[in-house]
């Protein structure tokens, strides 16, 4: 490049000076002079000394036409050159945005070889070269950036594995090592009020009862826990086209039990379509929907469960409506949340798990899930999923 | 829970290191009425060197080879899976039937015991009336009704 420079401008050394931001080191980037001319390698002084930078710093070109007439601090560096036998000497700025990055110096042997066309020339030079400079400096940076970038992702994936990794030795433990003493806790206060009821006054048979209570529920709490975290340690879903009404079939025979318990009525749309799922993730979500509508049914009132389905292009809206207590505007919301409790243990049993487990298969599946009220009383569960085209059917 | 007397005798080992879990196990199978002797192992090593006969179980007299192994999965030093595929390794102990019992409900613990050959999978029930109904079954089923595996076959030789 610069041996174009010397051809458009017949000079003796011509050369490409890079700054620093902060403009206090130089790097000659490239170098073209005659043989006899030298910058000699150990430099005590700085090729572009700052009173020229100052200059250049302001976007104007430095012209000194006659070394030999250099006075002041100029003159140390004049006397420099000079001895190499330049006289004449010019500093182009290259700017970007405002901002000095380099310089292209120019120097001659004979005084004031530089005319105002050159300075034109050597101008437009050194601004098209700053821009050259500027590009490449961006790809740097935008090359630096994507490295950075991977490095950060592939750390971050690390440290969510060995999380993940965490989260799964920690269940595991849960389930075995919580377990063991609350089946000690269980088991031998189920003997002590069976086998020794007699030897226990009422106080006594109460608090055993109360032992008994307490730790099956904290045996459910556990089951649900593990089942919430198996949920987020479970791999990709399994997702194929799933008969919706073959789910809702076997969650009715796997709650006919509690069913016949609550004295519910379940009404099952005829040929519910087919969606894009897992099947264990569908069975789980419509097994503790139907589950919560069986027991949060109002004082006195059988619950009546309603499931149905909207389809909207390609998409399935399955609704479960209930007829029960319903739930307030403000925690339509956050009854998805873990622990998440609206009812005493007293009033409504429950682990405040069952609602995360849904919405989390759910958004494994790519859906959505919330809460509506219902017509007249009660509430209305929605679980909208992806579905199956005509002929993909299962 | 009525149950009926069960008749089943038999030889047991049972593998578990908690005290309290070999506290229910027995009682329930007091409770069932199972006529089997019951030799508990706390570790997977003693478990090991009763199979085998080794140490200071070496009189087959007084420490016969069980009918039936009540395997827990996890144990300090070696582990129920451990233990599980080293019996089904040996040569002589290979077809005795193994009955995990756990409270692992894992999806991994699972597959990994039924890969190494266990004959059945129970998860400890977390009530005495659930862990006398298990051994009431395990009893009636196991020791009653299934017909074991001949440990020496003709076969073999």
């Amino acid at each position: 490049m610069l041996e174009h420079v010397v051809r458009l401008i017949p000079c003796e050394w011509a050369s490409i000076i890079l700054h620093d931001e902060a403009l206090t080191e130089e790097t000659i980037f490239a170098s073209q002079h005659m043989p006899d001319i030298q910058v000699s390698p150990v430099r005590t002084q700085p090729v572009v000394p700052n009173q020229v930078l100052e200059r250049l710093k302001s976007g104007r070109t430095a012209i000194a036409p006659d070394l030999g007439l250099q006075e002041g601090p100029l003159a140390h560096l004049a006397a420099d050159l000079l001895a190499q036998g330049v006289r004449a000497a010019m500093a182009n700025p290259m700017m970007v945005q405002g901002r000095l990055i380099g310089t292209l110096a120019l120097a001659a042997r004979q005084v004031g070889f530089f005319t105002p066309e050159h300075q034109q020339i050597a101008e437009e030079i050194a601004s098209q070269v700053a821009i050259a400079f500027y590009q490449a400096e961006l790809n740097d940076k935008i090359a630096r950036h994507t490295v950075e970038l991977e490095r950060r992702v592939q750390e971050r994936t690390a440290l969510l594995e060995s999380a993940n990794h965490d989260l799964e030795l920690f269940s595991y433990s849960v389930s075995h090592d919580l377990r063991a003493p609350l089946r000690a806790i269980q088991g031998f206060s189920e003997i002590i009020s069976r086998r020794h009821r007699a030897a226990l006054n009422d106080e006594g048979r109460r608090y055993f009862e109360n032992i008994i209570v307490a730790s099956s529920q904290m045996d459910q709490l556990i089951t649900d826990l593990l089942s919430y975290s198996r949920l987020g340690r479970q791999r990709v879903p399994h997702m194929r086209p799933v008969s919706l009404d073959s789910v809702l079939s076997d969650v009715m025979i796997d709650l006919t039990a509690h069913i016949l318990e609550a004295d519910a009525r379940i009404e099952v749309a005829q040929s519910l379509p087919s969606v894009d799922g897992d099947r264990t993730l569908l069975k789980q979500v419509f097994t503790n929907l139907i589950q919560n509508a069986l027991t949060y049914h109002r004082q006195g009132v059988p619950p009546h469960i309603r499931v149905s389905s909207i389809t909207e292009d390609e998409h399935v809206a399955i609704r479960v409506i209930d007829n029960g207590i319903g739930i307030p505007p403000e925690f339509r919301e956050r009854i998805f949340g873990l622990f998440q409790r609206l009812h005493s243990q007293e009033e409504y049993p429950g682990t405040g798990i069952g609602l995360a487990v849904v919405r989390k298969a759910v958004e494994m599946m790519s859906g959505d899930v919330w809460v509506e009220a219902a017509p007249e009383q009660g509430s209305v569960f929605c679980v909208r999923l992806q579905r199956v085209a005509e002929g993909e059917k299962p | 829970m009525r149950l009926p007397n069960a008749s089943a005798a038999g030889n047991l080992l049972l593998v578990e290191d908690n005290a309290l879990d070999v506290e229910l196990t027995l009682y329930a199978f007091r409770e069932a009425r199972l006529r089997a002797e019951v030799h508990v192992s706390r570790t997977g090593d003693d478990a090991i060197r009763y199979l085998l006969g080794q140490g200071p179980y070496g009189d087959r007299g007084a420490f016969p080879l069980p009918d039936l192994v009540l395997l827990d999965l996890k144990l300090p030093g070696i582990d129920g899976h451990e233990v599980l595929r080293r019996i089904k390794t040996a040569p002589n102990l290979k077809r005795l039937p193994v009955i995990i019992l756990t409270s692992s409900q894992e999806e991994s613990d699972l597959v990994k015991s039924y890969d190494s050959g266990a004959n059945s999978y129970l998860v400890k029930p977390s009530s005495a009336t659930g862990f006398l109904e298990v051994v009431h079954r395990i009893g009636q089923y196991w020791l009653d009704l299934n017909i074991g595996p001949p440990l020496f076959a003709t076969a073999d030789r």
